[in-house]
């Protein structure tokens, strides 16, 4: 556990995010104004788009790129004021935790939309 | 400042003893004499107690780093007629304890080389010199750009985490490992990185280029730490 949740693993992970929310976010932002428009955004119409499946996919590794990205820089920065290692070591872990509970919440979210047969 | 005529300046110097700055009224013969033709001045008419480092006057030997005006600065390179004013605040390098007026104790600062190791342990030790490196070799040109550094302590004292996170490596450190990580005729390679692939080491620094504004010899230590958090994203390391 303790290999995986490593600094250089953690600050590793917080790159390979940013590589990878980039261009899920250009493709969101493509889809949600050029594509779908963006008066289409009530529940039905949501909920239609994320029944096909696709849509669905990639807003979850939307969620997952851009929360763990966010929270890693998160934990990067409030450690640049932790002064002894296990105060580095609590800030690494409430920010998985935030994290994990972000990434929790964000799939509930999505999950509302799927009909009820799906769920 | 006028190039060709003598004029005064007022050479404001941190102490130690007194526990504030002493100003003292300085001759300068031309625009072109430098910060530490005016220490010696202060030394040898004014106050033989100043305190200060120098040796080679020439650049070379990077003893006299001090803060001028409030960057980092070799004292004998430092051209008075270049800082734009008559008023010149001299201070010691920040981030390492001061001896006596500007002269620091650079132990904290060479302690990053021996945590990091970084010290050439080459491949061939029983050859009477190190190989040369051919002018085509792999990562040669890599290596010279990030070359030349007289381990003044400038880009120390400038780093904003060496003064505030106690055991932070520094960037004169972790340039010589990445020199050493590039160079085929090290031993230890690319396995040195680990000694920086730490929250004390390459992963904190945030790039804000203070160690390459300052460097006297203008090595780019900014891009190099770039370079080096790219071997460290890619490398496999234990």
């Amino acid at each position: 556990m303790r290999a995986i949740l490593s600094d250089l693993r953690l600050w590793r992970w917080q790159r390979y995010t940013a590589l990878a929310a980039f261009p899920l976010v250009l493709a969101h932002l493509v889809l949600q104004y050029f594509f779908f428009g963006v008066d289409a955004s009530t529940f039905a119409e949501v909920s239609a788009r994320v029944k096909g499946g696709v849509i669905l996919g990639l807003d979850v590794l939307l969620l997952a790129a851009v929360s763990a990205h966010g929270f890693l820089g998160l934990r990067s920065m409030l450690q640049d004021y932790a002064r002894s290692s296990p105060a580095a070591g609590w800030i690494t872990r409430a920010s998985l935790f935030a994290l994990a509970a972000t990434f929790a919440y964000g799939l509930a979210a999505l999950a509302a939309f799927l009909p009820a047969g799906i769920r | 400042m006028n190039e060709s005529k003598p004029t005064r300046i007022t050479l404001e110097v941190s102490r130690s003893t007194a526990g504030a700055a002493s100003r003292f009224d300085v001759p300068v013969p031309s625009a072109t004499s430098r910060v530490l033709d005016a220490l010696l001045y202060v030394r040898h008419h004014l106050d033989p107690t100043l305190g200060f480092r120098y040796s080679c006057r020439a650049g070379m030997c990077g003893s006299c780093a001090v803060v001028v005006n409030g960057k980092e600065a070799l004292a004998c390179q430092t051209a008075i007629g270049t800082l734009g004013t008559d008023h010149v605040r001299v201070s010691p390098l920040r981030a390492l304890p001061v001896l006596r007026d500007l002269m620091c104790d650079m132990a904290p600062f060479f302690d990053t080389f021996k945590r990091s190791d970084a010290a050439m342990r080459a491949k061939e030790p029983d050859r009477k010199t190190l190989r040369t490196m051919p002018p085509g070799a792999p990562h040669r040109a890599a290596i010279e750009a990030q070359n030349g550094c007289l381990t003044c302590g400038a880009c120390y004292s400038a780093c904003e985490w060496s003064a505030t996170r106690p055991g932070y490596l520094g960037p004169a450190a972790m340039n010589r490992i990445f020199m050493l990580s590039l160079d085929e005729r090290d031993a230890p390679g690319r396995s040195r990185l680990a000694t920086v692939a730490h929250e004390s080491g390459a992963l904190r620094c945030h790039g804000l280029g203070n160690c390459s504004a300052v460097c006297p010899v203008d090595i780019p230590l900014r891009e190099g730490m770039q370079k080096l958090k790219g071997l460290l994203a890619t490398e496999d390391l234990p």
